[in-house]
C-alpha cells in the first residue's frame, strides 16, 4: 500500500514538473528574449530559377529578389530601392535603371523574433544575338539593396563619480569595459563600450564595427541615391561614415560631448571606429545605469547570380 | 523481398518512359573554334605518286571548309612544272563552301577534279621526279567575342562590382586561320569628366598554315601575279563595343608574329552606367592562300620501267 502512495507521488511530482515547471521557465524565456542581436540587416537571394541558369535569347527575361529583414529595423523607406546591374544594357533591355523600390519590410520586434521577408521582381526582354555574332553571352547579375538603417545598442555601465576617494564603504560596481559581442540587430554593431571614470566625469570610448558584410555609408537620401550602381558612386568621403544619432546614459544625451565626429558621423577605418563620450557625474556612491546608443547609415547588400544567355540560331 | 522487386520494376519501368529524367543541356557546337579555314588534301592516287611518260591523268583535290566563315568565289589552282606536265583545260576553278554552323558543325566539303597530262620524258632521262600543287584563295574572316567587363570606378570606390577588368586570353582560335589571341582592357580618363574612355589592345596571330593577304588580292595571289610585300599580310580590323563602333590603330595592319591593335571607344561611356559585362566584337577582314604539295614521278616507257 505504502508502495502504491510512494509511486503515485513521484508520478505526480514528475508530471506537475513537466506540466507547470518547465513551462514556467518557458514563459520566462520569452518574455526576457532580447531582439536585438545579430549583425545582418537586409539579405537578398535570387528566387531559384528566375532567371534560370541559362536562357535562350528569344525568352523573356525575369529575376525575382527576395528579400528578408534579419535585423531590428524596419526598412522601406522612400530611398530605398534595389538595383539589378551588372548586364549589357543593349543585350538585356527595360530593366529599370532606376531600381525598384524595396517594400515595407518589418524587421525583429520584442513580439515577433523573425523578421519580414517579402519580395521584388525585374522583367526585361532580351535581345537576339546572333546579329553581334555572339554564340553566348555569360553575365554575373548583381542585385544591389541600397537603404537606411538603424543599430541601437544598449549595456549597462557602471558610473563611479569618485573613483579614487578613500572609503570603507563598499561601491556596488567597478567601471570597466563593456562588451557588446553579436551584434545589436544590424549590420554596423557597437562591439565594446571602455569606461574610465574620473573625479567628476566618466569618459566613454565607443567602439563601432561593420560586421553585415556589406558597404556602409553616410545616412541620407541624396546618399542613398548616390549608392546606386548607375550613378557616378560614393564619394570617399561619403563611404565608411556612420551618424550617431545619440547617446544617452540615464535617459540624458550626453552626444554633444562626443568627439571626433564629422559632421554627425563616426569615421571607419577598415570597417572599425571609435567616437569618445564623457559623463559629468556628482556624488560619491557608484552605481549602475543603462547607457544607449543609436546609429543611423546607409547600407549596401549585393548579391551575385551566374546566367547564360544562349542564342537561337 | 517480392515487394522489393515489384518496386525496382516499377522503377525501371517510370526511368524508361521518362517519368524519372535527369537534367540534362543540350550541347551546343562551338563554331568559333579551330585555327583552320579551307583544308585541301588530294584523293588517293588522284595523282598517283608514279606515273608513265605522256599519259593523261587526274589530280582531284577535296577541299573542306573547316572554319566558321562561308567561303563565296574561292579559287583553287593547280600548279605543275610545265616543262613536263600540262594542264588539259583549266588550271583553276572556282568554289563555294559553307563554313561551319550549329546545323552543319563540320563544313561543307567539295571535290575538284583537274586533267593533266605528263609530256614525253627526253630522251636522257629515265624518270624526272616533280611536284604538283593546289593552292586555294579566297576571302576570310574571322569573329571573335570578347566579353569585357566596362568598369567606370576608375577610383575603386565600389567594392562590390559584378565584374573585374582584366586581360583575356584565347586559345585555340575562332574558327579560322588569322586569331585574336589576347584582349587588353584599360579603363581611361575621357575628356569629359563624367565619362571613362574604354581602351582594348588587341593582338592577332596568323595561326593557321597559310599566308594572310589584302582580301581584294585573292585572284591575284592564286594566279602566279606578284603582289609585292605591301599586299602579304595586310588584314583590316573592324570592332564594335555592345553595338558602337571602335577607331582601332593603325588602319593598316601587317601581321607580324604578333600584331597589336589598339581600339578605342572615343565618344566614351558614362560613368553612371556601373560595372558591366559588354561583348567586344572583333571582325579581321583578309584574304588567305592555302596550299599542299604532292610529290610524284614520271617515268620512261621502257622495258626495264614496266
Amino acid at each position: 500500500m505504502r508502495k502504491t502512495i510512494i509511486i503515485t507521488l513521484l508520478i505526480l511530482a514528475i508530471f506537475t514538473s513537466a506540466c507547470n515547471g518547465i513551462g514556467q521557465q518557458g514563459k520566462e524565456t520569452d518574455l526576457t528574449t532580447n531582439y536585438r542581436t545579430g549583425s545582418q540587416g537586409l539579405t537578398l537571394r535570387f528566387a531559384p530559377n528566375l532567371p534560370p541558369t541559362r536562357l535562350f535569347d528569344t525568352e523573356p527575361f525575369n529575376a525575382l529578389i527576395e528579400v528578408e529583414n534579419r535585423g531590428a529595423y524596419t526598412v522601406g523607406g522612400a530611398n530605398d530601392r534595389i538595383y539589378l546591374s551588372g548586364f549589357d544594357p543593349s543585350i538585356i533591355t527595360g530593366v529599370l535603371e532606376w531600381g525598384v523600390e524595396i517594400p515595407h519590410v518589418q524587421g525583429k520586434t520584442q513580439f515577433v523574433t523573425q523578421g519580414g521577408m517579402d519580395v521584388v521582381s525585374f522583367k526585361g526582354t532580351i535581345a537576339p544575338l546572333s546579329p553581334r555574332n555572339i554564340d553566348k553571352y555569360p553575365v554575373r547579375l548583381l542585385a544591389t539593396a541600397c537603404y537606411g538603417y538603424q543599430t541601437i545598442a544598449t549595456a549597462p555601465v557602471c558610473i563611479d563619480p569618485n573613483p579614487y576617494a578613500p572609503t570603507t564603504r563598499p561601491k556596488i560596481c567597478t567601471p570597466t569595459s563593456v562588451g557588446l559581442g553579436g551584434g545589436q540587430g544590424g549590420p554596423v554593431a557597437v562591439t565594446n563600450i571602455e569606461v574610465e571614470p574620473s573625479p567628476d566625469r566618466t569618459r566613454f570610448k565607443i567602439h563601432v564595427q561593420n560586421v553585415g558584410g556589406g558597404e556602409v555609408f553616410r545616412s541620407g537620401g541624396n546618399h542613398l541615391d548616390k549608392c546606386s550602381p548607375f550613378t557616378e558612386g560614393l564619394a570617399f568621403d561619403e563611404i565608411d561614415y556612420v551618424e550617431l544619432r545619440d547617446v544617452q546614459v540615464a535617459g540624458v544625451s550626453v552626444k554633444p560631448t562626443c568627439k571626433p565626429l564629422d559632421n554627425n558621423h563616426i569615421r571607419l577605418t577598415n570597417g572599425q571606429g571609435q567616437v569618445f563620450c564623457e559623463l559629468m557625474t556628482r556624488g560619491e556612491d557608484a552605481y549602475t545605469t543603462p547607457m544607449s546608443v543609436t546609429l543611423d547609415y546607409g547600407y549596401r547588400t549585393s548579391v551575385f547570380k551566374d546566367l547564360e544567355i544562349v542564342s537561337i540560331y | 523481398m517480392k515487394k522489393i522487386i515489384l518496386c525496382m520494376m516499377l522503377a525501371i519501368f517510370l526511368s524508361s518512359c521518362g517519368y524519372i529524367t535527369t537534367k540534362e543541356q543540350i550541347k551546343i557546337p562551338e563554331v568559333h573554334k579551330g585555327t583552320q579555314g579551307a583544308v585541301l588534301t588530294f584523293l588517293k592516287d588522284m595523282p598517283p605518286s608514279e606515273l608513265y611518260e605522256d599519259r593523261s591523268f587526274e589530280a582531284g583535290i577535296k577541299i573542306q571548309n573547316k572554319g566558321a566563315t562561308d567561303i563565296r568565289r574561292g579559287m583553287l589552282a593547280i600548279g605543275v612544272e610545265e616543262q613536263q606536265i600540262i594542264t588539259d583545260g583549266s588550271a583553276d576553278e572556282r568554289f563555294d563552301l559553307d563554313g561551319k554552323s550549329v546545323f552543319n558543325p563540320a563544313g561543307s566539303q567539295d571535290i575538284l577534279r583537274f586533267k593533266i597530262k605528263t609530256r614525253t620524258l627526253g630522251p636522257q632521262l629515265e624518270h624526272y621526279p616533280t611536284e604538283i600543287t593546289a593552292t586555294a584563295c579566297y576571302q576570310y574572316k574571322t569573329e571573335a567575342t570578347a566579353l569585357m567587363c566596362i568598369d567606370p570606378d576608375l577610383t575603386g570606390m565600389v567594392k562590390t562590382k559584378p565584374c573585374v577588368v582584366r586581360k583575356q586570353t584565347f586559345s585555340g582560335g575562332q574558327g579560322a586561320p588569322v586569331a585574336v589571341s589576347s584582349v587588353e582592357p584599360k579603363m581611361l580618363f575621357h575628356e569629359d569628366a563624367a565619362k571613362i574612355q574604354p581602351e582594348f589592345y588587341i593582338t592577332l596571330q596568323n595561326v593557321g598554315q597559310g599566308d594572310a593577304m589584302m582580301k581584294d588580292k585573292v585572284y591575284d595571289a592564286c594566279t602566279g601575279k606578284s603582289l609585292g610585300t605591301e599586299s602579304w599580310n595586310i588584314v583590316e580590323l573592324n570592332a564594335h563595343l555592345s553595338e558602337t563602333p571602335l577607331k582601332c590603330r593603325p588602319e593598316k595592319i601587317k601581321l607580324t608574329r604578333e600584331t597589336r591593335v589598339v581600339c578605342t571607344l572615343e565618344e566614351g561611356i558614362d560613368k553612371s552606367q556601373g560595372a558591366y559585362t559588354a561583348p567586344l566584337s572583333i571582325e579581321v577582314n583578309y584574304g588567305y592562300r592555302d596550299r599542299i604539295v604532292k610529290k610524284i614521278e614520271i617515268k620512261k616507257i621502257t622495258a626495264k620501267n614496266i
